[in-house]
């Protein structure tokens, strides 16, 4: 699955235990097979329907074949994104960039700023050269 | 044992001595050289335990200032307005502000940690037999099964979770060596509960949000923990895994990105961002500053033990009177000879204690 930049979006419960299900396996999977592989769901089979259009809108899943279901057709689902790329999304939205919290505000303004990163790599370096040398 | 703003406010002050004892204390690598980290352990938990109880013990002595504080608590306390029936003062509108802060920040502060927490359950665990093999090896008592879970934001190796641990490895290659001791650093924060400890720091962190100190404090905690599982890694690895186990600290180090971790996240490798802290990590591995013939001297600890008896043993605050309530409705038993009175009105009486301290009115 190639990890495009794609709109962020956020699963609802529901719609992130239908993902799971599609994540644990390689094979498409019908709505009816879904709906059976969630565990311990507490809500009615039908519902699924509802979610996996949820899905679809999103941009979560994708319709990888229409094939034949018992004595009607129905369409088997993939997913459009893998759990890592789900995952990557929602870091990017809340945790990259180090986003600056109160703490380290109140400490800069203290003026307890730590050290660049190139300068502790270097300290450290230095460190293990003089070791590695006695 | 009661709890009032003033047994807080003297938590405060000794809570601040502490933390400044300790920051020199952890600094100098002679002490630590000399008894390892146990005493910094230990008047880290006896700083918690202070922050913890704040109170005052039947065996408290109150110091009254007539001087100094009763004209602050005047400032503080006198109403300068009434709002829906209540009196405004300065000190409940400080209170206010002091809660509510808390309050925003511990709300935020779990909530991304839970979120955090959320998105680490929808990764799938790492497959990767070397891995695991690795980790067993690490993990010869069985004290847990563990996931390892791996992805590139994931700034350090951690471990998260207290009753489902998960180990958490960035998207890096680690030699087999450098694997060992990361699981073995890992694997110690789980045994230790150091995930405990780290919340406990942090959630004072954050009631104390306006004072500087406690932030220090649970900077020196989040250290103390580090070198406590460097000690524990070090019983297990040779000269060159140690100096393997730095190095894969350092190449961490190097391939830290932008991401930044929720405060109340686990405990990881790195902890910190601040050479001196870091150096002193590398110091104590790599020259044998965590060998286990070093001991915690009894006495040493009975006198640390002795000043945090003693910061239970005064409380100061502002000479007061009896409660008006207490003139209408007080009842006071007296014997022969414990008390005076005089007549101060044609109604009542001022009664006082034989050691001149003013008890109450009495009305006729």
């Amino acid at each position: 699955m190639s990890i495009k930049k794609r709109n962020y979006f956020y699963l609802a419960p529901k719609e992130e235990l239908a993902m799971k299900v599609l994540w644990d396996t390689d094979e498409a999977l019908s709505a009816s097979a879904i709906a059976e592989r969630i565990p311990d769901r507490s809500w009615p089979a039908s519902s699924i329907q509802s979610i996996l259009r949820g899905l679809e809108e999103k941009g979560a899943i994708k319709v990888d074949a229409i094939t034949k279901l018992g004595k009607s057709y129905g369409r088997l689902f993939r997913p459009m994104l893998s759990a890592n790329d789900y995952a990557t999304m929602q870091f990017e939205r809340y945790y990259q960039n180090g986003k600056a919290n109160c703490f380290s505000l109140m400490s800069s303004l203290l003026g307890n700023t730590h050290a660049e990163k190139e300068e502790v790599i270097d300290a450290l370096h230095a460190l293990l050269d003089e070791y590695e040398k006695n | 044992m009661e709890l009032t703003i003033f047994t807080l406010i003297i938590t405060v002050f000794w809570v601040s001595i502490f933390v400044k004892i300790i920051s020199s204390l952890r600094k100098q690598m002679a002490v630590l050289n000399c008894f390892s980290i146990y005493p910094l352990l230990f008047l880290l938990m006896l700083c918690i335990l202070r922050v913890i109880f704040p109170f005052g013990f039947p065996f408290t002595i109150l110091i009254e200032s007539e001087k100094i504080l009763s004209p602050i608590q005047h400032f503080l306390c006198t109403p300068f307005t009434i709002i829906c029936g209540s009196d405004i003062t300065v000190f409940r509108i400080i209170l206010g502000i002091w809660i509510l802060g808390a309050v925003v920040i511990l709300t935020k502060q779990l909530h991304s940690a839970r979120r955090f927490r959320h998105i680490v359950d929808i990764l799938p665990a790492a497959k990767d037999k070397r891995l695991y093999h690795i980790l067993g090896k690490a993990n010869s008592g069985k004290l847990k099964t563990f996931d390892i879970k791996i992805h590139k934001y994931f700034q350090s190796p951690a471990v998260i979770g207290i009753f489902h641990p998960v180990i958490l490895l960035p998207e890096m290659e680690f030699s087999d060596d450098q694997l060992f001791g990361i699981f073995l650093h890992e694997i110690s924060h789980f045994k230790f509960r150091h995930q405990m400890i780290k919340l406990i720091a942090e959630c004072i962190r954050v009631c104390f949000w306006w004072n500087p100190i406690f932030r220090t404090l649970s900077d020196e905690v989040a250290h103390a923990l580090e070198m406590h599982s460097d000690k524990m890694v070090c019983s297990k690895l040779n000269q060159r895994q140690r100096l393997e186990y730095c190095k894969s600290i350092t190449r961490v180090i190097e391939n830290r990105n932008r991401f930044s971790s929720p405060a109340l996240y686990g405990c990881g490798l790195i902890e910190e961002n601040d050479d001196d802290k870091l150096a002193q990590r590398f110091l104590m591995i790599l020259g044998n500053g965590y060998q286990n013939n070093k001991k915690f001297p009894l006495l040493m600890m009975l006198l640390i033990f002795a000043v945090f008896l003693l910061s239970y043993s005064f409380v100061v605050q502002p000479h007061s009177e009896p409660a008006p309530e207490f003139y209408n409705s007080g009842i006071v038993t007296l014997d022969d000879g414990n008390s005076y009175y005089f007549e101060v009105t044609e109604n009542g009486y001022k009664l006082y204690d034989k050691s001149g301290q003013f008890i109450g009115i009495m009305e006729n």
